[in-house]
């Protein structure tokens, strides 16, 4: 323990004396925070030419357009299908986006397509994502104004239907009465019939009356008569009146019943309409609604690569700096006196992994207290679980470089092995190419890269707050991985220390 | 009879395809110092870094104590201190810094590490310079230095690679004395060198380290009267014109074993040229 502290103190003493050593290892990572945060703190894409090819511009067309160019996209309209996609091969756009022909308002079958240089597949991938939200967006809108009117019209009918729901019965009702006076009127006729009787009973009485008062008898007769001729006149017409209430009966039962029916239909119809709960046209569009969001509560492109911001320095920061630290001190003369001395490989070992370490972690503390107090990255919750990945991912990438510094001989190789390293790494991680487009052999491969496994680690820490132990595998893969660099870096001292 | 701590028997070193050592015997006895002459670029400081395990012999065995040395590591690490040709400390640390380092390496206890480092410093007489930094040092400071390093845990044995290197005559002179005096606290001292004359007086024995092989041994004086000289300067040119002769012989014989024609025994003037240009 002695001997470490000894040797850890050394090896800063030997730092902090190169000036321009230290002041590259403690601002390095300031700057790096510097550029990157002012460079990505945004979820803009920059600079982006759009070239598009529309064989008939209508109102729609344009609307779309109009979209793209609110997203700070630069549009080159373009001749023909193939200066499109030539516009993309030579790089003067980066998408090119091909209307199909009659695209309108009423829809087309033809799909719009998108040609993008697939060598640049995260920015290619992006700008489709984008672009193609653009289109869905204006899709939408049309659906929805075109369903909207549609829904308008139902609306409209069961408006009116529903008043003539009330007129229906109020007819109904009043066929109904007249039904009842029709019965009135035919149950009249047989008592005007029986006054007709009694009337032509009392001309019979009156002839017997004659004898008594001619005159008044003959008046009365003819008073009689004449009565009589009316109520024969009545009685005449109140047949045909009792044909035509038979006949208004009948019709009127007929049509009861039809409205009736008419009502229940009616009812029925109502209670339908009533049923139907969808009354905003977006519903009918999109009946489960979906809504594009980030997994991540931050917004910015800063926030979605800090985690591989983190990765990214761990593994060049540690691989550099262990291996070129090794380097100068096998390069250095006292590297013989050490070998003289009685203290184990294991302390020196040790001792060279532990001033790399304090150096890095006083990195990552800068780059911490930079995301956390600038930047606003609500990190500080899980800062003791991100803490301890970041120091396994430190510890695997320390001990490698300081396996590479024991292999090579010259610090110009070690730098260039560390490089290589490093950038192998990267090139089968996420980092430059994403991961998916890796052949599936490879693919297997790279899932137990150190900086794959701390990158993915270190984003579900840092963006959805996941907790140790659902890292848990993630986890017993980079104790594997330092346990494995240990034995080489050790291995690559017992080796090697002899040669110099 | 002086003990013999150190051992070398028929040892070979090669690096790669280049034989540096071929076969050379010697033993280095206790309490005296033995020096190791020879030209440039001969195997002095193969011989050195062979006696303390830092290479492994192609063949043949070091021993320490009768114990091969990489049986004996720990022993060879606590006993054996080594002051290298070039200095074999930190340019950025101070003498101090430098002398405190090595004695916590080399296992002194916290207690005694100030009253070693100030033993040592007195030794050397780096009294004025002990918070200056090595690489500010001049040469004979930084000699100083490196033998302080490889002094501070007080050692049995120093092995001292080239001493006087680089030195001008006054330092070389006060780097002598110096050597007398680690000698008088009983160390015995390993030492190599081609400046000849200088180790006559100081050295008990003496090795000459000629085209791989040591082709003397013992004290100077014995080796002066051999080989009829006054000097050690003397008997190693003799040696080396001795030698010359002898692979001209031998290149001689090999030529006309190889070219059965009869040629003229004595050697051309280009012939001569180029033996003397290897020189």
């Amino acid at each position: 323990m002695f001997n470490l502290l000894n040797i850890i103190a050394k090896n800063f003493k030997i730092l902090v004396r190169s000036k321009l050593s230290a002041l590259v290892i403690l601002l390095a990572p300031l700057l790096i925070v510097l550029l990157v945060g002012m460079a990505f703190n945004s979820s803009e894409l920059y600079g982006i030419n759009i070239g598009i090819y529309s064989p008939s511009e209508n109102e729609l067309t344009t609307s779309i357009l109009t979209s793209f160019e609110e997203q700070s996209f630069t549009i080159q309209k373009l001749e023909s299908e193939e200066l499109c996609i030539n516009s993309v091969k030579e790089g003067k756009t980066q998408i090119c986006v091909i209307f199909p022909e009659g695209l309108s308002i009423e829809g087309t079958t033809d799909p719009v397509t998108f040609h993008a240089d697939k060598s640049r597949v995260n920015l290619a991938y992006t700008l489709i994502n984008d672009i193609n939200s653009q289109i869905s967006t204006k899709a939408s809108e049309l659906s929805i104004t075109m369903t909207q009117a549609l829904i308008d019209v139902v609306d409209e009918a069961k408006t009116n239907l529903i008043p003539k729901t009330e007129s229906v019965s109020t007819a109904i009702s009043d066929t109904t009465s007249i039904e009842t006076k029709s019965d009135t009127i035919s149950s009249s006729i047989p008592q005007v019939s029986a006054l007709i009787s009694s009337l032509g009973e009392a001309k019979n009485i009156t002839e017997d009356l004659t004898c008594t008062n001619q005159t008044l008898v003959d008046d009365l007769e003819e008073q009689i008569d004449s009565v009589l001729t009316d109520l024969t006149n009545l009685e005449s017409s109140t047949t045909a009146f009792t044909q035509i209430a038979t006949e208004i009966k009948s019709k009127s039962s007929s049509t009861k019943t039809t409205l009736s029916e008419l009502q229940t239909s009616l009812n029925s119809l109502s209670e339908i309409l009533n049923n139907v709960k969808v009354t905003e046209a977006e519903k009918v569009v999109s009946p489960i609604k979906t809504e594009i969001q980030s997994i991540s509560t931050d917004s910015s492109n800063l926030s979605y690569l800090f985690p591989t911001l983190l990765a990214l320095i761990i593994l060049l920061a540690s691989i550099i700096l262990s291996s070129t630290m090794v380097l100068r001190e096998r390069k250095t003369k006292a590297f013989f006196r050490n070998f003289m001395t009685p203290t184990s490989d294991f302390v020196f070992l040790l001792g060279t992994y532990l001033t790399c370490l304090i150096i890095l972690l006083i990195q990552l503390a800068i780059l911490l207290a930079a995301a956390i107090f600038w930047l606003k990255m609500p990190i500080l919750s899980v800062l003791a679980s991100t803490g301890l990945i970041l120091f396994i991912s430190a510890t695997i990438f320390i001990f490698l470089g300081i396996a590479i510094g024991y292999s090579f001989k010259s610090e110009e190789t070690s730098i260039l092995a560390s490089i290589g390293i490093a950038a192998l790494l990267m090139f089968f991680s996420n980092t430059i190419l994403p991961i998916e487009t890796i052949a599936e052999k490879f693919k297997y491969i790279a899932l137990f890269n150190p900086l794959v496994v701390s990158n993915s680690v270190l984003k579900k820490m840092i963006l959805f707050k996941a907790d140790l132990m659902s890292v848990l595998p993630e986890l017993y893969i980079l104790l594997i991985a330092v346990a494995v660099t240990f034995v080489l870096a050790f291995l690559a001292r017992e080796f090697t220390k002899r040669r110099a | 009879m002086d003990t013999e701590l150190i051992q070398l028997k028929e040892v070979t070193k090669t690096f790669g395809k280049n034989c540096v050592l071929d076969s050379i015997n010697l033993s280095i006895p206790e309490n005296q110092i033995t020096g190791i002459i020879g030209a440039s670029g001969e195997g002095k400081t193969t011989i050195l870094k062979l006696l303390i395990g830092f290479y492994k012999p192609t063949s043949g065995e070091v021993s320490y104590l009768r114990r091969n040395v990489f049986k004996a590591m720990k022993d060879i690490e606590k006993c054996f201190g080594f002051a290298t040709e070039d200095g074999s400390f930190y340019n950025k640390l101070t003498v101090r810094e430098n002398l405190f380092y090595f004695a916590r390496l080399y296992g002194i206890k916290t207690a005694k590490i100030q009253d070693a480092v100030e033993d040592i410093i007195n030794l050397v007489e780096l009294q004025d310079a002990i918070n200056t930094l090595a690489e500010e040092l001049s040469i004979g400071m930084k000699k100083r230095l490196d033998l302080a390093c490889a002094l501070v845990h007080d050692p049995k044995i120093l092995i001292m690679d080239e001493p006087t290197e680089d030195l001008d005559p006054l330092l070389r002179k006060q780097m002598i004395d110096l050597i007398r005096k680690i000698k008088k606290q009983g160390t015995t001292i390993v030492l190599t060198t081609h400046l000849l004359n200088e180790m006559d007086s100081v050295c008990d024995k003496i090795a000459i380290l000629f085209n791989k092989k040591i082709v003397e041994d013992g004290p100077p004086a014995k080796i002066k009267k051999k080989y009829g000289q006054a000097t050690l300067d003397g008997v190693f040119r003799k040696i080396f014109s001795q030698r010359v002769r002898e692979r001209y012989k031998e290149k001689r014989r090999g030529k006309k074993q190889e070219e059965p024609e009869e040629k003229s025994p004595f050697p051309s003037l280009k012939e001569l040229k180029e033996v003397l240009g290897r020189r």
